[in-house]
């Protein structure tokens, strides 16, 4: 026999846990005196909580046989991406399963710039040997094992080339170099060609928004804009250093930044390029490449002082700074298309993936866990200005060698304003007020 | 001879530059001399010799009038500065359509990369599910809903009379434009006229004149050159350019409304002409007749099965009473007759309707509120309330000997000249101290003193204590008690004047014959008397004073040093986001916690300002197409 034990309820009117049960809150403020206090904690747990979990190296794509020279992230597939090396190597990637798609022998020498089309159909490379290669994406990942196939087109520039940049709207791509060329699919001559002053273009950048709008950086220490539709350049401005260089802002198409040798980043704006509108400061040695989130509110740089920062578009100091022990001379830098991601490709022959938000998780991640995310930043924005919470967040571990470079440059600049203040005082009315920094890094306006 | 100056070198330089400069323009300026072998010569030769030249003689006279406004060849550096410069003008205007966006952008609080635009009509029903549970809900969602279809029929069909009206006015503007224009002939023969009548103007200019006219036409050339390679102005945007791209559906919305509302009065005016007057018995019956079977309803419906589900049934049975609650009340006042009552019913029933959530309305929730405190929720700031009305038994003790004793002292007029006696000589001596005086409530509180103990002599005393009143021999045994809580006041007030003093900069100590003059006949300064040392001292303190925080509060120290402790929780310096302290102080009156705010105000405030979603490609901004089209 077994016994079985039974409850049994009679009646409606049970209480059960599932019971909806109202919960009244007064909103008076004076009957939560410690609110502030209690946030404040919270605000100094969450700051510390984000340093503990801050972790953002993803992972690395090994196996090009040379310094990666140049990459871009697909700007219609995310998992794409696309690299090229200084032995002529073309490698496209595919990021969650971090292998190699496609290797391709595509130059001579060093590929000097890749670049997809907007719809993700077709990839642009241009190497040191005066060639420029038109790629078909799907034809490409179809025969993988081929490593010489052969390009849809094969464009030869008579001058040197620098980086070429696919037009987003338009079946065209500019190329920089002794002359900046416009060049369209079907013809096999540039369409357009632009020189003006002595030295080659480094690098151009069509504006995202606007097909006819280019920029670019040149080595004689000029930013210079072009209009496609014109026969001539639109105007230039010369630096006091030379920018390697560029990126559009592309929710906000009047503004560009631009990489200088002076380790500086600038914002300019197009309508007044005369003077630069924001310095960014950080690195300590030359910047290498800028790349501007989708969101248009952060940038990337990469520098030779083999770090990677990512600056708030209207801030002049950086947000976050990304270095590793065994990454170089970081060459090409690059957004991916959901602004989550930031690729860089360094000297030491890797590509390496990293988090925008350091301590962001990554993966599918719950409702209510976003929403006490979204508390704990906004109550770090909110306490940002108390000088405990500040000291936490800004805090980051640097390598010994930066950290000198840093202190050097600091003492630099506090004995040059010493030196500059003591002339002044003892030669009363000989020195005229110091121009402000942006128009001292600008030499000359040239329309 | 010595080195030239940098600066003389320079202006050497500059010098020829601007010769060289001068030289060329003058060449430039200069016209072309009439050289000796010319066509013009050779014509005359060969006419003197008596050859027939005629035709080549008006070929050549032709042909030179035109050479005269030919047009001199640009060099390629001014083509280019040409281009650059309208470029220049032209990419400025052609950005100028981002900056709307830009603003926006910038402007919003936040910014959406994700969202997805899902428009969906609003229905009652998505408001309160509470008026879907009434039988009255239901038919007035169906009636409204007949509405809305009827006023769609009747908005096509007036849309229709509108676009007929329209193309008949523009079918006659058209045929007016049509009866001016002039034929093609004409319009050739005048453009040639035009030509001619320029090229004579031409060749009337100086030859810098004429330059200066070149330069302007080429520069509207270069203009052409850029802007008519990618503009379009086809009808759709030259009438998008005439009546404004969202102007047009704002008008329309606005003429719908317009519309909307005279259908409306066309309606009400239309009813009231079919059934003459408004019969109030009868409309009353029908109202009367249609609740009683609402009731009916609603006791069918309680004595229905129940759900399994506890909360369920509760809710249900909640909304059933309530709508019951509402049916006998308008019941009644039908039968009653009284309309104005029906008006505050409903008022009620809204607030019970009311989301539960808390959302304070400044009119209807005060005195709610009010009421909570006074009945039941709030009795600890209730009692406190009263008791800083109430005053302490002590205090009323003391308040009842002071006034007692003063009415009793003042009866006595032997006693009151007395008193006009003492009070002389205090006045004598205020005048005489009246820096000391002045300064705190201290003086005041001892005169006081002084004034009581000496009226309370021993004689006035003993009068005092064999006098029958009893209330002013209790008043006496409280006096003590005065004079003890003074005793602490006075300890309160020289703490603070000590408080005071710490702050005054520490005075050089005065050896004699250090900081002044010395030597054979110097006059000795007096050296300051204790008086005049506290005077200065006073005068000090009261500056001290002034800038305090607790100069008006009499019975508060506030203490401004800082405490160290304390400090890392405060802001050492304001932001240079901020323009004043009250700006910045407005960060930190909101909480922004669930346990301070609603749920919804709570995700409300935290949603960060821009928001993206991994695996979300986010786009190039763009210009949407009716601007794009304008530009």
């Amino acid at each position: 026999m077994v016994k079985f034990n039974t409850i049994c309820r009679s009646g409606q009117e049970r209480s059960t846990n599932a019971d909806i049960t109202k919960v009244y809150r007064n909103p008076n403020p004076k009957v939560h005196p410690l609110a502030h206090a209690r946030e404040y904690q919270r605000a100094l747990v969450a700051t510390k909580v984000e340093k503990i979990y801050a972790q953002p190296f993803l992972g690395a794509l090994n196996g090009h046989s040379d310094g990666v020279s140049c990459i871009e992230a697909c700007r219609f597939n995310l998992s794409k991406l696309v690299s090229g090396s200084y032995d002529g190597e073309i490698r496209i990637w595919d990021i969650p399963s971090r292998r190699t798609l496609v290797q391709l022998n595509a130059h001579q020498q060093m590929v000097k710039g890749v670049s997809f089309s907007r719809d993700g159909m077709r990839v642009v490379s241009s190497g040191e040997d005066k060639t420029i290669n038109l790629y078909d994406f799907p034809q490409l990942l179809e025969q993988s094992n081929n490593t010489f196939q052969e390009p849809l087109m094969r464009y030869l520039s008579k001058g040197t080339l620098g980086n070429v940049d696919h037009n987003y709207q338009l079946s065209q791509f500019a190329t920089a170099g002794q002359v900046v060329q416009v060049w369209d699919y079907e013809r096999p001559k540039p369409i357009m060609k632009f020189q003006w002053g002595v030295d080659s273009v480094s690098c151009v950048k069509y504006s995202p928004a606007d097909s006819n709008l280019i920029c670019g950086t040149s080595m004689d220490r000029c930013v210079i804009l072009y209009d496609v539709r014109a026969e001539s350049a639109i105007h230039k401005v010369a630096m006091l250093n030379k920018s390697q260089c560029l990126a559009w802002n592309p929710i906000e198409p009047l503004n560009i930044v631009i990489g200088n040798d002076d380790s500086n980043c600038y914002t300019y704006d197009i309508r007044k390029i005369e003077q630069p509108t924001m310095i960014h400061k950080d690195h300590i040695s030359a910047v290498m490449s800028v790349a501007f989130s989708s969101s248009g509110r952060e940038f990337v740089s990469g520098s030779f002082d083999r770090t990677i920062r990512i600056f708030p578009f209207n801030k002049g100091y950086s947000r976050e700074v990304y270095h590793g022990q065994r990454m170089q001379q970081v060459n090409s830098v690059s957004f991916s298309a959901d602004a989550q991601f930031v690729y860089s490709g360094s000297n030491d022959m890797n590509i390496r993936i990293w988090k925008v938000n350091a301590s962001q998780k990554v993966g599918t991640i719950n409702q209510r866990e976003v929403n006490a995310t979204n508390y704990r930043q906004a109550l770090k924005e909110k306490f940002k200005y108390n000088p405990e919470i500040k000291r936490i967040a800004k805090h980051r571990h640097l390598p010994k060698y930066l950290m000198n470079k840093k202190k050097q440059r600091q003492e630099m600049k506090e004995s040059k304003n010493r030196k500059q203040r003591n002339a002044e005082l003892n030669n009363p009315g000989q020195y005229e007020a110091p121009k402000p920094e942006k128009q001292q890094r600008v030499e000359q306006f040239i329309q | 001879m010595g080195k030239l100056n940098k600066e003389q070198r320079l202006e050497k330089q500059l010098a020829k530059k601007v010769e060289k400069q001068d030289a060329y323009q003058q060449v430039k300026l200069q016209e072309i001399p009439e050289d000796d072998f010319n066509v013009a010569n050779l014509i005359q030769t060969l006419e003197d010799q008596g050859q027939q030249i005629d035709s080549v003689k008006t070929q050549y006279l032709r042909v030179h009038e035109k050479a005269r406004i030919v047009q001199e060849p640009e060099t390629q550096a001014e083509r280019d500065l040409q281009e650059r410069k309208v470029a220049a003008t032209v990419m400025k205007q052609d950005i100028k359509k981002w900056l709307p966006i830009v603003k926006k952008n910038r402007e919003s609080e936040r910014i959406d990369f994700t969202k997805q635009r899902n428009v969906q009509i609003s229905k009652i029903s998505d408001t309160s599910n509470a008026l879907l549970n009434n039988h009255l809900g239901v038919k007035l969602q169906n009636a409204m809903e007949e509405v809305e279809k009827v006023e769609q029929k009747q908005e096509l069909n007036g849309q229709s009379n509108q676009q007929k009206s329209n193309l008949q006015f523009y079918n006659d503007l058209k045929m007016k434009k049509i009866s001016s224009i002039k034929s093609k002939i004409y319009k050739q023969i005048k453009k040639k006229k035009g030509n001619k009548e320029k090229l004579k103007l031409m060749a009337q200019l100086t030859p810098a004149e004429r330059r200066k006219e070149i330069e302007k036409l080429r520069l509207s050339r270069a203009k052409e050159r850029i802007t008519l390679r990618h503009s379009t102005k086809n009808k759709y945007v030259s009438q998008l350019l005439r009546f404004g791209g969202d102007k047009k559906s704002l008008k329309q919305q606005q003429s719908f409304l317009n519309n909307l509302k005279h259908q409306l009065l066309a309606k009400a005016q239309l009813n009231e002409l079919e059934d003459g007057e408004f019969d109030e018995e009868n409309f009353r019956e029908q109202a009367i007749t249609q609740l009683e079977q609402e009731l009916l309803d609603i006791e069918r419906r309680e004595k229905e099965k129940q759900n399994n589900f506890g909360f369920l049934d509760k809710q249900k049975k909640q909304d059933l009473q309530q709508s019951k609650s509402i049916a006998q009340k308008l019941l009644t006042m039908l039968k009653s007759g009284n309309d104005d009552a029906i008006q505050i019913d409903e008022s009620e029933n809204q607030e019970q309707n009311s989301d539960e959530n808390y959302e304070p309305n400044e009119n209807g929730d005060k005195d709610k509120s009010k009421n909570n405190v006074e009945n039941n929720e709030f009795n600890g700031r209730a009692n406190f309330v009263n008791e800083t009305k109430q005053l302490t038994e002590t205090q009323k003790k003391k308040i009842d000997a002071k006034t007692s004793l003063s009415n009793y002292l003042n009866q006595e007029p032997e006693k009151q000249q007395q008193q006009n006696k003492i009070e002389k000589q205090l006045t004598v001596q205020e005048e005489k101290k009246q820096l000391i005086e002045g300064l705190n409530i201290k003086n005041i509180k001892q005169k006081y003193e002084k004034q009581v103990n000496q009226k309370l002599t021993n004689q006035d005393l003993k009068k005092l204590q064999s006098d029958p009143d009893e209330l002013l021999q209790q008043n006496l045994a409280n006096f003590n008690l005065v004079l003890d809580e003074d005793e602490n006041e006075n300890a309160f007030i020289d703490e603070k004047i000590k408080d005071m003093e710490e702050e005054l900069p520490p005075e050089p100590a005065n050896t004699k014959g250090w900081g002044s003059w010395a030597g054979f006949g110097i006059k000795e300064k007096k050296p300051l008397t204790q008086e005049q040392i506290l005077q200065n001292k006073i005068k000090k303190i009261r500056e001290v004073q002034k800038k305090r925080q607790d100069a008006k509060l009499d019975n508060v120290i506030i203490s401004e040093k800082r405490d160290v402790k304390f400090a890392k929780y405060l802001v050492p310096k304001l932001p240079s986001e901020f323009a004043n302290s009250s700006q910045f102080d407005q960060l930190h009156t909101l909480p922004l916690g669930p346990e301070w705010n609603s749920l919804t105000s709570h995700s409300a405030l935290t949603q960060p300002q821009i928001i993206t979603k991994a695996g979300v490609v986010i786009n190039p901004v763009k210009i949407p197409q009716q601007i794009n089209k304008l530009v």
